[in-house]
Parts: structure tokens; sequence; C-alpha cells
């Protein structure tokens, strides 16, 4: 075992151990606010440069996981774990890093940063152990393990305003996360040798027709489940708008990438019969709740179910590009992703600083931006960068997804571009809502700029984003 | 050559982008004047040397989607892009005067990154160079609007355009695999290909032909400087630049062709007739402007990406600049540079003149009457009507343009006087004085019909479906259907248990019966 390999288990294991010290941490007014983020950015910081270091290690034309390492589990019945990492993973790692870095200021106006912040790291030790997982098992657990903290981070931290919502929370991704199980009972089943049963083997099981069907079925529910695809989107819609959080709407919004990324982990480019023709379904359902999310929307005021709405067309986006038959997009899907998190991060942030002051002074919301030149620079620079005008990563690669999605059906990409266009539109509009200074009356109250600091650290970003523009693999260091 | 200019555009950009003081304006803008008239020699020597050049390099490396940046420039791209300095020039010269703008050393950066991207739109051999261009310069265009309700007009209209743009490009690398324009030239196109009809809406919706010029009426709000870069600089001379690059492509499909033409017409007409009847000056000259691209579409759509073509165009696009200045305000210096600009534009008919204009003639008639009618209307409105607009210069301006129209006429005997004959009717009958009664008509002066229509047909289904679907699907159906049906059953399901787990006998021989009933089962039901 070389030592990139033992990267991956640290990857998994630091910020867990940042979770401990957080959750130990003094609980003196004082000192725990600054204690407890200290030592989250600390862990986040710790897993970009090991990210980094596996970056540089990567051999990004190699196809499927590398430094795949086993651990015997259980002896009686013998079950493996592995891991293993590529460059789709890594991106999408190292862009759940920024996001939880960029939101982890907020922390500080939390009731309860201590639970906030451990919590945080928790969940993204649990988001770690997904992406690396390279088994049926390990896949599962993190699937599973990740709602834990999810669950009380909506319910403790939230600020959710209905109970109700939790519940629909709590109901969808049970439900998922049974049948996922199942699955893997079935699959394990099914099994006869005792090696390590890998995501990407699943495919290629010789299982009879009708099993076949519903194993198949089965795993799309499970994942779509995550997905805000129709009827599923009704959970995360609520909590998305209900939630005032950056970090928790954040975190939360995660989720339906893990649904997406556990459909490329599982469905390799040779699915079996029965599975193709579920994708055909699942395309059409896929693309359907895409213009109806985006139509919403458009419709919502409430600034955070039009983010929300923003990142599900991107999010069944990069689904269904990552459903097409070939291998040749996967790379220009993660370097999206990773540019697409980090704009939705910072403009929850910034919107999140606008709402608090909005609550703070009582402020109706048209030309709230119009006395805060710095708050008013970034939203704009990052709501041009989102609606895919040539300021990030996006741009290009969103680009290559689009040509490939319109050359394999056209229909289909036809239906993407109205709902990424309404979607972009929704967030102009916002946009300009803010900056509509026809009823600022001169004298009146403003809310406060953002700090200085906060400034210039999102506008690194910023940058980082305008060079990924350019190239992203420069920017990782690959 | 083409890459230092380029460079050198764009040092000059960032280093005066950050500059926001107020002192030093005018010297400042001078400074910006002579750097572009440096930059003017320096392409003109390029230009006379008649050198090709070709410099690029490789953005991307991807082996499925490899992008080139290539500065190709011939004597064609030296001419256009020696057209757009003079231009740049011209705009920083009236920008010393203009007394409204603040931050005139700011727009000298926007103006030097403009330049330096349309060198870069203009050089461009593939899709995707002329793509990124398109999209930068509107993102400058946005910096430089800074009037809230103009730059929401602008940002919406410029979204749809690029997003046309954008998905026509990924349309053509699906089909094709390249982005080189020539070679998708080339292939052969199928003629339900939609993607050249999203680039001539692009186009047409970035240099605001009919009914896209909704987004170009509130930017009369703008000082002059601004405005002059937007309208000469900017997103309209960047559509029609992204046509004419796409042309190869474009001109397989005479389909499309023909409905193109039809809204260029339709464009230079509506110009005309709002010219006469819209009071605001800022106004009418965004309709003359909105007349000049539908000519240049036309040309380009008839006739043909020919040097003659682009000489003319050229030519009467300075003329644009200075009739867009001249008019705005009594400045001695104005006066001289309009002079300045018209006798450069009749040197280059000189040119133009010797080449038979016999296949141009129908469309010159046309763009000539559309312009004398327009520019008839504006001399009423300076000398004989009440208007507050009484500027000498601008009569002289006027004037002038109407002798270098008819000097362009002059190779065409035949019309000459067919032409001038109906200028001076018009003149002499005033049939101004209709139109004129129109000023008073609020409903005329704050038309938005084709915004209003276009929203209608573009956003209105969407937020009607929107809101009928969140009404029924996500409220009736899944909030009070599914979700309910969810938690009543919940609540069924709560109550049978827990009458089930009560301290009664039943209860009892019931749990004894179930256990007794799995033994069985596990004992003989598995043999």
């Amino acid at each position: 075992m070389n030592i990139s390999q033992h990267f991956l288990i640290m990857l998994i294991i630091a910020p867990f151990l940042g979770f401990l010290f957080a959750l130990t941490a003094q609980s003196t007014e004082k000192t725990m606010r600054h204690n407890v983020i200290s030592v989250a950015e600390f862990a986040i910081i710790t897993n970009i440069i090991l990210l980094w270091r596996q970056m540089t290690e990567l051999d990004l034309n190699q196809k499927g996981l590398q430094f795949l390492t086993q651990y015997q589990w259980t002896d009686g019945p013998v079950i493996n774990v592995a891991f293993g990492i590529d460059i789709f993973s890594l991106m999408i790692a190292l862009s759940i890093h920024l996001v939880l870095l960029v939101s982890l200021p907020f922390a500080k106006n939390s009731e309860h940063p201590k639970m906030l912040v451990s919590l945080s790291l928790l969940m993204l030790s649990m988001l770690m152990g997904f992406l690396l997982a390279a088994d049926i098992f390990s896949f599962y657990i993190f699937f599973t393990a990740m709602l834990i903290p999810a669950f009380i981070l909506v319910g403790m931290t939230g600020e959710v305003r209905k109970s109700r919502w939790i519940f629909r929370f709590f109901i969808y991704n049970f439900i998922g996360s049974v049948i996922l199980f199942i699955v893997i009972c079935a699959l394990s089943n099914y099994s006869k040798s005792t090696e390590t049963i890998l995501l990407s083997n699943v495919a290629g099981f010789r299982l009879p027709r009708v099993r076949e069907y519903w194993i198949w079925g089965g795993i799309f529910i499970a994942l779509l489940s995550r997905v805000p695809i129709w009827p599923f989107h009704y959970w995360i819609a609520s909590i998305s708008g209900a939630v005032q959080n950056p970090i928790v709407f954040m975190l939360i919004n995660l989720l339906p990438l893990t649904g997406v990324y556990g459909l490329v982990r599982f469905c390799p480019k040779a699915v079996p019969e029965s599975a193709s023709y579920l994708l055909t379904g699942l395309e059409v359902i896929a693309v359907i709740s895409m213009l109806f999310i985006a139509m919403i929307g458009l419709i919502n005021k409430d600034n955070r179910y039009k983010l929300f709405s923003f990142m599900t067309v991107y999010c069944i986006m990069f689904l269904l590009g990552a459903l097409l038959p070939t291998n040749r997009i996967l790379l220009n899907i993660g370097y999206s992703i990773f540019a697409f998190l980090i704009i939705i991060a910072v403009l929850e942030v910034l919107a999140a600083h606008i709402y608090y002051e909005q609550q703070r002074l009582d402020l109706n919301t048209y030309g709230i931006l119009c006395q805060a030149p710095r708050l008013s620079f970034l939203y704009s620079f990052f709501t041009l960068a989102a609606v895919g005008f040539p300021l990030s990563a996006l741009f290009i690669n969103n680009f290559v997804i689009l040509s490939y999605l319109f050359s394999y059906n056209f229909n289909l990409g036809l239906l993407i571009t109205i709902s990424m266009i309404v979607s972009s539109a929704s967030l102009l509009k916002e946009l300009y809502v803010l900056k509509d200074n026809r009823y600022i009356q001169p004298g009146s109250v403003c809310i406060a700029d953002i700090s200085k600091k906060l400034f210039w650290g999102l506008g690194i970003i910023g940058i980082l984003l305008m060079i990924s523009f350019y190239n992203p693999v420069l920017v990782l260091g690959g | 050559m083409m890459i230092n200019v380029f460079l050198s555009l764009l040092c000059a950009g960032i280093c005066s982008v950050f500059y926001r003081g107020i002192r030093f304006q005018k010297s400042l803008t001078c400074l910006g004047g002579g750097i572009f008239l440096m930059l003017l020699l320096d392409v003109y020597h390029s230009f006379l040397s008649g050198t090709n050049e070709r410099y690029g390099f490789q953005w991307l490396s991807s082996r499925y989607y490899p992008v080139n940046i290539e500065f190709f420039a011939n004597a064609e791209i030296y001419e256009t892009f020696l057209l757009f300095l003079f231009s740049a020039l011209l705009m920083m010269i009236y920008m010393i005067w203009d007394k409204y703008e603040r931050q005139k050393f700011y727009v000298f950066a926007l103006i030097c990154f403009n330049l330096a991207l349309l060198l870069m739109l203009i050089c461009g051999q593939n899709t995707i160079q002329v793509l990124i261009s398109a999209c930068f310069i509107d993102i400058f265009g946005f910096c430089l609007i800074n009037n809230i309700p103009a730059r929401r007009q602008y940002i919406f209209y410029t979204l749809l355009a690029d997003m046309a743009l954008y998905v026509a490009c990924a349309m053509l690398w699906g089909s094709f695999r390249t982005n080189i324009i020539s070679e998708i030239a080339d292939r052969e196109i199928d003629s339900n290909n939609y993607a050249l009809w999203l680039i001539a809406i692009a186009t047409f919706i970035k240099s605001g032909l009919v009914p896209f010029q909704g987004y170009l009426m509130p930017t009369d709000a703008l000082s002059i400087s601004r405005r002059n870069v937007l309208y000469f600089l900017s997103t309209p001379v960047v559509g029609f630049l992204v046509f004419w690059k796409m042309y190869p492509i474009l001109k397989a499909h005479f389909i499309w062709f023909d409905s193109f033409s039809y809204i260029a017409s339709a464009s230079l007409f509506i110009g005309a007739g709002s010219i006469l009847v819209i009071k605001k000056l800022e106004i009418k000259k965004i309709y003359m402007n909105m007349i000049f691209y539908s000519f240049a579409y036309m040309m380009l759509l008839f006739y043909g990406d020919t040097a003659l073509n682009f000489k003319i165009l050229g030519s009467l696009f300075i003329l644009q600049i200075a009739v867009h200045n001249g008019l705005e305000e009594t400045k001695k210096k104005y006066g001289l540079v309009c002079l300045l600009s018209i006798m450069q534009m009749c040197a280059v008919i000189m040119v133009c003149g010797k080449v038979d204009h016999t296949l141009l003639q129908p469309l010159y008639l046309l763009y000539l009457s559309a312009m004398i009618l327009g520019i008839g209307g504006l001399i009423y409105e300076i000398s004989l009507s009440e208007n507050e607009i009484n500027n000498k210069w601008s009569l002289l301006l006027s004037v002038m343009i109407v002798i270098s129209i008819i000097y362009i006429s002059r190779n065409i005997p035949e019309n000459f006087y067919t032409v001038l004959a109906l200028y001076i009717i018009l003149i002499a009958i005033k049939p101004y004085r209709l139109f004129t009664r129109l000023y008073d008509s609020d409903r005329v002066q704050t038309f938005q019909g084709f915004s209003g229509l276009l929203y209608y047909i573009g956003a209105g289904p969407f937020l009607f479906l929107g809101r009928i679907l969140w009404l029924t699907v996500d409220f009736l159906i899944i909030e009070r259907t599914l979700l309910n049906s969810l938690a009543r059953g919940n609540e069924i399901l709560s109550r049978i248990f827990k009458w089930l787990h009560q301290p009664r006998l039943r209860n009892v021989i019931l749990f004894i019966m179930l256990g007794g009933a799995i033994m069985a089962y596990s004992i003989w039901g598995t043999k």
C-alpha cells in the first residue's frame, strides 16, 4: 500500500477529528465561537492540501478509480470495503471544501455555533467517505450516515419554521436509504464470490431479467430520492426555502449532488438492457422536472427558492450529462460542478448577509444593494458568473456538456437550454430587485456593507474562478 | 503585431480601470487619445506594409475539445480594426469636452477592453473565440451602463442573445465536432439546423433590430461618451461582426436568409418612421443607428462580404458617429471633428466610386430614402420648428450629411435627380408637420409595443405556467394529496399500534397467536 492510499483514509479522518475537537471545545461564550471555527478551518485546509497532493499524483488519462485501497471489515460473512479516487470525485471533494470554507464565517452569527461547526465537520467527513467509496457497502454506509448530521443540522440550527418540513426531509431520505439497503442485500446475495463488490462491477452482474429490473429500479429510486426530480423535489424545495443559515443551506443542497454522483458511479456506460429502459424514463422525468422547477423559481419571490431552482436545473443537467453514453464529458462535469458550487456558495453567503441586515433594520428588498457598493459588486459579479457569462470554468464546460446533449437528443438539449435560460432570468430578476433604486430616498436607512476582509476574501475566490475559466486544471495543480 | 496591440490595449485597460479619482480627468483623456493615436499609426503602418500574419496558441489542449485562440490578420482585418481604432480616437476627442461624464478615465479603460475584444473577435477563426469575445464585450457593456433601468433591460436582452449564440455554437460543435468556421462552412449543413436561426436571432438582438430595439431605449439617460462606446464599440456592432464572421456558415441556407432580410428591411422602415414621430432627440439617434445597422445587415445579406461593401459600411459608420455626436450639443470642436469624419468618409467614397455600383442600386435607394426622411425630419426639427434644439452646428452637420449622401448617389446618375427632387419636395411641403402633431401624444411617445410583445411572448407563458404548476402540482397534488395521505396513513398506523399495545387480554392472546404463527411458519413453512 503506497502513501497515496493512506491519504485517502486521512481525507475521511481529518474532518472527523476536527468534529471531535470542535465538539469538546470549551463552552465559554467568549472563546467558543473562535475556537470551533479555527478548528474547522484547520481541518478543512488540511484536507484541501491533502486533496491537492492527490491531484498531483493522479493520472488524468487513466479511466476508473485510482489508488484503490481495500480493508476487510468482517470475517463472517466476509465483507470488504474499498476506497479510491478519480479526478471527478476529487473535483467535487475540493469544491465541497471550498464551499464550507466560504460559508464558515457565518457560523459566528448562529445561535449554536459549536453544534453547527462540529456537525458540519461530521457531515464533511461522511461526504468524503461517500465520494471515496469504491464498493457497495462503504457506499451505502456513507450514503446513509451523512443523513444523521444533516437531520440534526436542519432540526437544530437550520432555523426552520415548521417541523413538518423536517418530517418530509426524513420520509424521503429514509425511504431512499431503505430501498438502497434492500438493493445492497440483494446484490450481495447474488454475488457468490467473497471478493469486494466494487461499484463499477454492479453493471456487469448477470441477473434474472425480472430481478434485474427490480434491482435497477431500486437503485434509481434510492439515488433519485436525493435529486430534486418530481416527486422527490418537494423535500429539498421546502427545506431550501426555510433554512436561513448559509452553511446548512449549502450542506443540504449538496445532498442532490450525492444522488448524481451515485448514479455516475453505479451506471458505467455498459448498463443492462433493463436499466437502459429505465434511463429513458428517467431522462423524460428529469427534463420535465427541470423545466417545472425553473418556472416556479421564476415566479417565486423568495431568493433562496430561486437559488434552489437554479441549483436544481444545473444539478439535473449534470445528471443528464453524466448519463449520456460517453465518458468523454465526465471531466467537464467535474470542472463545471467545481465552479458551480463555489459560485452558489458565495451567492448564498451574500444573500444571507442581505437577509440578516434586512431583518435587523426591517427593510424592503427593493434597492437594498444600492448603498452597499462592495456587496453590490460581488453580488453582480457572481450572478453574472452563475448565469453563464465567461467568468468561470462553468462557461466552457457547460458548453461541451450541452453540445453532447444536443447531439444525443435535440429536444432534450432544447428543453435543458430553456430551463437554464428561465432559471438564469430568475436570478437576474432578483439582482435587479435588489438594485432597483427607485424607492430609495436620500437619507433613508441602509444596510451595512460587507467587511473589507470578507470582500477581499470573496474577491480572491472571484479571481480563482476567472483563472478556472482560463484553465481549471492549472488552478488545481494537475 | 496584432497580439502586441491586443496586449497593449489590455494593459492600458487594466492600468486605468482602477483610477476613480476626479482630478486630471481631461489630461488623462488626452493621454488616452494619444495612446489610441499611436496604436492607430502602428496598425496603419502594418496595413501599408501589406503583410499577412498569424499568431495563435492552444487555449484548451483537450483531446476531445481543442480550442485555439488565433490572431490572424490580413488587409481586410487591418482595415476593419483601423476603423474601430479611429472611432475610439474620435470618441476620446468628444469625451474631452463631455461635462456630464465624471469618470472619463474609467470609460477610457472600458474602450481599451472593448477594442481588445473586438480585435479578438475580428481575428477569430473559430466559433468559440467569436463567442467568448462577444460575451466578454457584453460584460463590459454591463459595466459601462451606469443607469439601473437601462442596465436591467440590457442584461436581459444580452443574456438572451448570448444564450442563443452559446447554444448555436454548442449545436454546431455537437453536429460537426469542429469549431473552425471555414471547416463548418465546407460541410453540408442540414436545412433544419436551428443553429443558423439562433445565430441570426442573437446578432439581431445585439444590434437592436426590430423587435429587439427595446433594450437600447433606456440608454438615452447615459452620458454621450458612454453612449458612444455602447453603440459603436460594444454590443450592437458586435452583433453585426458576429454575423459577418458566421456569414460563411449562414449563407448556405437561402430560406433562412430571406427571413433575415425581411427583419432587416422591417428595421430600416420602422427606424425611419420612428425618427419622424418620436420627439426626444436621444431616441431619434437610437433609431438612426438602427437604420444604419439594418442597412449594414442588408448589404451583407444581399451582396456578400466584399471589400467594397466594407469600405462603404466603414465610411457610413464614421458618419454615424459624427451624426450622433454632432447633434449632441453646441460645441465648435464637435463640428470640427464631424467635419474631419465626413472628409474621411468622402475619401473612402472616392475610392468606392471607381467600382460599379449597379448591383447596389436598389439597396442604396432604400437606405438613402430612409436616411433622407430621417435627416429631413431632424433638419425640420432644428431649423423650422419651435423645438429647443436650435443648433447651428447640428444644422450644418445635417446639411453636410445630405451632401455626402448625394455624393454617394452621384455614382447612380439616373437616380440622383429623382432623389434630390424628392428631398426638395419633402422639405418644401413640410410633411413633417403631420408627424410633429404626434409629439404631444403620450401613447406614441411612450409606446413600448415591441418590448411588451416580447415580454408576453417570451416570459409570459413561463410565468403563467409556473404559477399554475406551483398551485396544482406542488400545492394541490403533493402538499394536499400525497403528503397529507402519508401523514394520515402514518396517523392510522400509530392508532392501530396503540390499540394493539393496550394492556387488554385480547391483545395478549393476539400477540401469542402471532408468535405461534411465526414459529409454525419457520418450522414448516420454509421446508
